[in-house]
């Protein structure tokens, strides 16, 4: 599998580190024990198009945030993790 | 007052030749990583420019400044920045920088292993699953990358047939035998090896 | 060459693929034969009369060869001897060379007589399910009696017992246009893809690149076929554009467009050259694909279809065309459709005499009337062949005619054409299952991906015209999808009239009202699976062709079911009254041909299979005759020996002696060091540890604990603050990769909003331990007089930048791991060896010795440091006995989770030390904890026994564990049960520091 980096390019799956769904965010400290438990331990498990946090440890170290299709493994697009975050929270 | 230390080199100094090609340990520089601030990097930028005339590379390229200074894109938001032996360049960038980056000695985490002549890209594509086509992977580009399980920062030399691989110190004799090896190894057959 | 006359094989006829001006000789079982360069070892032994080629894996049937490619099921021979011996090997795509010895497998004594040809009566034993159903019971039998008796008699070849003595490579390659297959389908494709400019790389596993072309005798611009392919190739070897590699097989197709290759270097040479790989693994990554793979001729099931001399008909033209070898001299050719009639001609005109023409169709053929009357051969349509007669070979075929009436005919060739399988691997490799084409009877590619092209034979399409025309067309489509348009179109040859085909979907000749009468028919010759075996499958309910191959093992063997799958799936679909379609296809999984383990292993075996770290001082710690040991990556010293010392641990006891009494030094630069700079630094220490941070004194350094997310340890170390923004955070040695991505993730995609710059520094320095009472005088003789290291001025958990021998820049800490007054000394790493050398200098008259990372362990299991054994990600803060760190003024990574009651219930186990109630009785990590007197089972256990270690300071074992409610238990007797070793020992449980439970040495 390749994925394309942001910053780097197309590189080899060697070069990165999966992490997991990248639609979960961090409840806020005070949130009640239910949303934390969502957060740390529940994840769905789509089939077809999905949203994952993918860390390119071994090129520049971005956090990428990758569309992926769990069936067919084609990566659709990758994002900045940083970028895809900031305008999330300015709500464009 | 005790006498000073000696520093010692992570290889030996002498070129390994085979097959035409050779794998030699590049000379030392003095290196500091610029971090640049949130939010700074148009300032420092412009800092840079003042000082040195150049600004860091948005491409993994090395641009050269005064007094054979060089700017290297090393991460999402680092960058190495090098000079010959002996300049203070911790000093000399914390003038230019004034605290709009962090900067952190970095000479010796790393060094650097050329290997040079014809054929050398084929050598390097037994290491590193990058497209090295001289359009794709063109002569001064940089790459963060693995050279088999070993992390460098890959560069092709502006002359094209030689390639840079800057390795973490404690990682330098695993890499060269590895280098080392496939040279050894050969030019495969359907390989163009262009003189 | 000196080859001895008499074994000069026949004369050959013309041929495409051979140099008969190079004879060569080899060894079959022992016996010398000559053949030519160009040779396969097939090819060479049916010069050679050689018709016995091996035994059958179940029932030790005498096999020949089949085919004359890679999907050969029977010719499976053991090649070289000694260490390069391998097993297997397929002798239709095996290059002779000079002196190459090949042997036949499963047979014993010898290849004509086979003393386990008897497994023949045994069959009952061995029919389908066979392994599901005969061994069920007892369970005991599998070991002593079934699988010695299984593996004795149904073995493959014998792997060689030595350690390969070659080695492998890997390389990578990119393209726009990657075309597997040099056929003429091919070899279209590569040249109008490379004639717009794409880059193409044409991958050929053949040593010859032509493909059909080679093995068929037919013309293009009224010239031999292989003439034109020959030039196509030269012409694209020419190209800058182009790669060519044959002896490369395309064995797999993964995602992103990632193919895997092996090229086979040197396994045409009786060994590699010096120093060059014997095989190399290629990932190639391109744009786009087009896949030439050309097809698979089917055998037709029928009763004893398996003697030697029964062979694919387009492979018997293969060996007259290619090879110049005429497999037999009496012929009988049996085929459903046009092509195999091809071989009458091919044969005819070789100078065999053609027997019989048996063509299963049940209208007559015009082709087959002309060709029987041409070559005088009886013709029978909508014949079968009903048996075969012969001991170690055919001797004779019994042809059925219309009327069902059987004659026997005496032949030593029956070429069989079941029809043509596209060989659509790379195009199931992505789950994308294939459909099945009536009109050619065969299940041909179904693509969806964008990136992937098919053409000629694979495709279905069977002449050469078409092929060559669908070939330069997938070429130019796939260039284009690179953005690489064309302006003119790729010349093509001109083929001449079309082949016919006109197949006739018949798979055997079995006559269903009498199956058992004439003896067994195979469909997969390399697994002994006959049509027995599918019938029965299918009257015991197995309806699924999946379940199909797992019961009765067809398709399972190392062939992968090349020559057999579509006709026991035609079969099962006739047994039960279904489609071929709605019975299904199995897909085809990577690797379309077997690849040698060596070859994925590469240069990463032995002592590279990983690379190594070394610390700054690791040439030192060999000349010092350290014993080194792995810690991840790194090699660290674990014990230095010294003249006298018998045993390691004679080496430790005076190491940790030293360190206690005197002085030592450790290198621990491996320990992750990370620099992290600017003015929101101190606030991201406060969400990545659990305590706190802001008011850390600069020039002061503390202790932290993070945790993950869901509460449990993740790591620690101590971090010092050499500015009010600026701190060295330092990680255990087998953590500082995971702790580095943490520290990004928290940065990038937790709080992005705080300014931090972070980098490592692991690399950078040289960081030595210096420990024990007289350590500071040591650092004294080092260190610029201009610094003060009093304990009034530089107290524990100082941290200064200093410099130490007349300027020398360094970091001096005053951090303690041992439990003594000690110090981090850190200079820049190139220094790390003159550091050490040093310190054993101005240390020798205060006793100094290094010690190693065994030493380090005692010493710090004597004072209750948590280390890998206890942060093993399932203790929490608590269980460390560090529940109180845990700071509520602030937020941090893992404190939601790490509050919920279960992870503070006192009665998880936690950090507890152990000490024998007889010093001298060893503690034994992962050891069970029970009450004293209770029964070694689960439902007493209340802890385990993390780290252990003979102390010589406390003169005994002792131990760190974690025991429910153990804090409150200390002075309590426990029992240790080692359940390894089936002994209880008894101990007490006490406080985990053993040694200077009040810190006195340490802020001495
Ligand atoms: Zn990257």
């Amino acid at each position: 599998m390749r994925i394309t980096c942001p910053h780097c390019g197309s590189r080899g799956l060697e070069e990165f580190t999966y992490r997991g769904d990248a639609t979960v965010r961090r409840p806020a400290p005070d949130a009640p024990h239910d949303a934390w438990v969502d957060y740390v331990y529940l994840r769905d498990n789509p089939a077809g198009l999905h949203k994952e946090l993918w860390y390119h440890g071994n090129g520049c170290r971005s956090w990428i945030v990758a569309e992926r299709n769990t069936i067919t493994h084609e990566i659709h697009s990758t994002r900045l993790a940083t970028e895809a975050l900031s305008e999330e929270k300015s709500g464009s | 007052m005790p006498d000073r230390l000696l520093a010692t080199s992570a290889l030996p100094q002498e070129a390994y030749r085979v097959n035409g090609m050779m794998l030699s340990l590049a000379p030392q520089r003095v290196t500091v990583s610029i971090g640049p601030f949130a939010g700074r990097l148009g300032e420092l930028n412009a800092a840079l420019k003042k000082a040195f005339k150049v600004t860091l590379p948005e491409d993994f390229i090395t641009v050269a400044g005064p007094d054979g200074l060089l700017f290297t894109r090393a991460a999402h938001n680092q960058w190495l920045c090098s000079a010959p032996e002996g300049t203070d360049l911790l000093a000399t960038l914390s003038t230019a920088c004034q605290s709009l980056a962090a900067l952190t000695n970095q000479s010796d985490s790393r060094v650097t292993l050329t290997l040079s002549g014809k054929g050398a890209e084929s050598i390097v594509a037994k290491l590193v699953a990058l497209d090295l086509h001289p359009s794709v992977f063109v002569p001064g580009q940089t790459a963060l990358t693995l050279a088999g399980h070993v992390p460098v920062i890959l560069t092709r030399h502006t002359d094209a047939t030689a390639y840079d691989f800057t390795v973490f110190r404690s990682l330098a004799q695993s890499l060269h035998h590895d280098i080392f090896a496939a040279m050894n190894g050969g030019i495969p057959t359907s390989e163009r090896v262009c003189p | 060459m000196n080859t001895p006359s008499k074994l000069s094989p026949p004369k050959r006829t013309r041929a495409n693929g051979v140099d008969t001006s190079k004879a060569l000789t080899f060894t079959f079982d022992g016996r010398a034969y000559t053949a030519y360069e160009g040779d396969t070892l097939a090819s060479a032994l049916l010069a050679n009369n050689v018709r016995l080629t091996g035994r059958s894996f179940k029932y030790h049937r005498p096999r020949g060869i089949l085919s004359a490619g890679p999907e050969e099921p029977n010719a499976l021979m053991e090649l070289r001897t000694g260490a390069r011996r391998e097993p297997n090997s397929r002798a239709t795509v095996t290059e002779v060379f000079h002196g190459l010895s090949a042997a036949s497998q499963n047979r014993w004594p010898s290849l004509a007589f086979d003393a386990l040809g008897v497994n023949g009566l045994l069959s009952p034993v061995f029919t389908a399910g066979f392994y599901y159903k005969t061994f069920m019971w007892p369970a005991c039998f599998w070991e002593k009696v079934y699988e010695p008796m299984i593996r004795n008699a149904a073995g493959l070849g014998r792997a060689a017992k030595e350690a390969d003595p070659d080695h492998y490579e890997q390389a990578n390659a990119f393209c726009d246009v990657l075309v597997v297959g040099s056929g003429p389908a091919g070899l279209a494709a590569a040249l109008s893809a490379a004639e717009t400019g794409a880059r193409v790389i044409l991958c050929e596993q053949d040593y010859l690149t032509g493909g059909r072309l080679r093995a068929e005798n037919i013309t293009l611009d009224n010239k031999p076929a292989w003439q034109w392919g020959e030039e196509v190739t030269a012409r694209l070897r020419a190209m800058p554009n182009v790669r060519l590699m044959t002896r490369s097989c395309v064995f797999g197709r993964y995602d992103g467009g990632t193919f895997g290759v092996i090229e086979r270097v040197a396994d045409h040479l009786p060994q590699p050259e010096e120093n060059q790989p014997r095989q190399r693994y290629w990932r190639i990554v391109a744009k786009q694909c087009v896949v030439a793979t050309g097809a698979i001729e089917r055998p037709v099931v029928f009763p004893n279809n398996d003697r030697p001399g029964v062979m694919l008909a387009g492979s018997v033209r293969t060996y007259i065309n290619r090879y110049g070898v005429a497999p037999g001299r009496k012929a009988v050719i049996y085929t459903n459709n046009d092509d195999g009639l091809r071989t009458v001609t091919d044969l005819y005109q070789a100078g065999a005499d053609i027997v019989a023409i048996v063509d299963a169709r049940p209208v007559p053929s015009p082709l087959a009337q002309s060709l029987a009357q041409q070559t005088g051969a009886f013709l029978f349509p909508g014949g079968r062949i009903s048996n075969t007669l012969g001991r170690l070979g055919v001797a004779a075929a019994v042809i059925g005619n219309k009327a069902g009436k059987d004659q026997r005919f005496a032949c030593d060739l029956i070429a069989v054409s079941g029809g043509w399988n596209p060989d659509l691997a790379l195009t199931t490799h992505h789950g994308t299952r294939p459909v099945y084409n009536e009109q050619i009877a065969a299940f041909v590619p179904s693509i969806k991906a964008h990136d992937l092209h098919i053409a000629g034979m694979v495709a279905g399409t069977l002449t050469t015209r078409d092929t060559l025309h669908e070939g330069a067309e997938a070429g130019r489509k796939a260039a284009a999808a690179c953005g690489f348009d064309s302006a003119g179109t790729t010349e093509l040859p001109s083929a001449g009239v079309d082949e016919t085909y006109a197949i006739h979907p018949t798979w055997s000749g079995i006559d269903q009202t009498a199956p058992q009468k004439a003896g067994k028919a195979f469909i997969d010759f390399q697994n002994d699976v006959t049509a027995k075996d599918v019938k029965q499958a299918a009257q015991e309910g197995f309806r699924s062709v999946e379940h199909l191959k797992r019961y009765t093992t067809l398709g399972m063997a190392t062939d992968q079911g090349k020559t057999s799958n579509v006709n026991a799936l035609a079969m099962l679909a006739e047994f039960t009254d279904r489609t071929i379609p709605e019975t299904g296809t199995t897909l085809i999984r990577p690797p379309a041909q077997p690849v040698t383990l060596g070859a994925i292993a590469g240069p990463n075996r032995e002592k590279h299979f990983k690379p190594t770290r070394l610390p700054p001082t690791h040439q030192w710690a060999t000349e010092q005759n350290a014993v080194f040991t792995s810690n991840g990556l790194w090699q660290r010293a674990q014990w230095y020996p010294r003249a006298g010392e018998t045993h390691w641990l004679e080496t430790v006891n005076r190491e940790v002696n030293t360190v206690r009494n005197a002085v030592g030094f450790c290198d621990v630069t491996t320990l992750g060091k990370i620099d992290i700079q600017g003015p929101d630094a101190a606030s991201f220490l406060e969400k990545l540890y659990v305590n706190a941070w802001q008011k850390l004194a600069v020039g002061r350094a503390r202790y932290g604990l993070m945790l993950r997310e869901d509460g449990f340890a993740f790591d620690d170390g101590t971090t010092a603050r050499l500015s009010p923004t600026h701190y060295v955070m330092t990680t255990t040695t087998a953590n500082a990769g995971p702790a580095m991505q943490h520290l990004e993730f928290c940065h990038q995609v937790l709080w992005p909003e705080l300014d931090v710059q972070f980098i490592s520094v692991t690399d950078e320095w040289a960081q030595i331990a210096v420990a024990g009472p007289n350590s500071r005088e040591v650092i004294r003789q080092l260190i610029d007089p201009a610094f003060d290291i009093s304990n009034e001025a530089f107290g524990y958990m100082a941290a200064a930048e200093i410099t130490i021998c007349g300027g020398q820049q360094a970091r001096l800490f005053r951090l303690s791991f041992s439990g003594e007054l000690a110090y981090e000394l850190a200079v820049p790493a190139r220094f790390g060896d003159a550091l050490a050398r040093r310190l054993m200098e101005v240390g020798a008259p205060y006793g100094i010795a290094p010690y190693g990372t065994e030493a380090l362990g005692v010493m710090r299991i004597e004072k209750g440091h948590p280390a890998g054994p206890e942060l093993n990600g399932q203790t929490t803060a608590h269980d460390l006995g560090m529940g109180r760190m845990l700071s509520s003024k602030k937020e941090f990574i893992g404190k939601a989770m790490a509050a919920r009651p279960a992870l503070t219930d006192p009665r998880r186990p936690t950090l507890v030390g152990l000490r024998p109630v007889v010093a001298t009785d060893a503690l034994v990590a992962g050891s069970h904890l029970l009450p004293k007197g209770s029964p070694a089972s689960a439902e007493y256990d209340q802890g385990w026994i993390s780290s252990s270690a003979w102390s010589p300071t406390c003169n005994s074992w002792i131990a760190l564990g974690f025991l429910s409610e153990g804090p409150s238990r200390h002075g309590e007797i426990i029992a240790v049960h080692n359940p390894l070793s089936g002994t209880v020992t008894e101990a007490e449980i006490v406080s985990p520091v053993f040694v200077d439970p009040e810190g006195k040495r340490l802020h001495a």
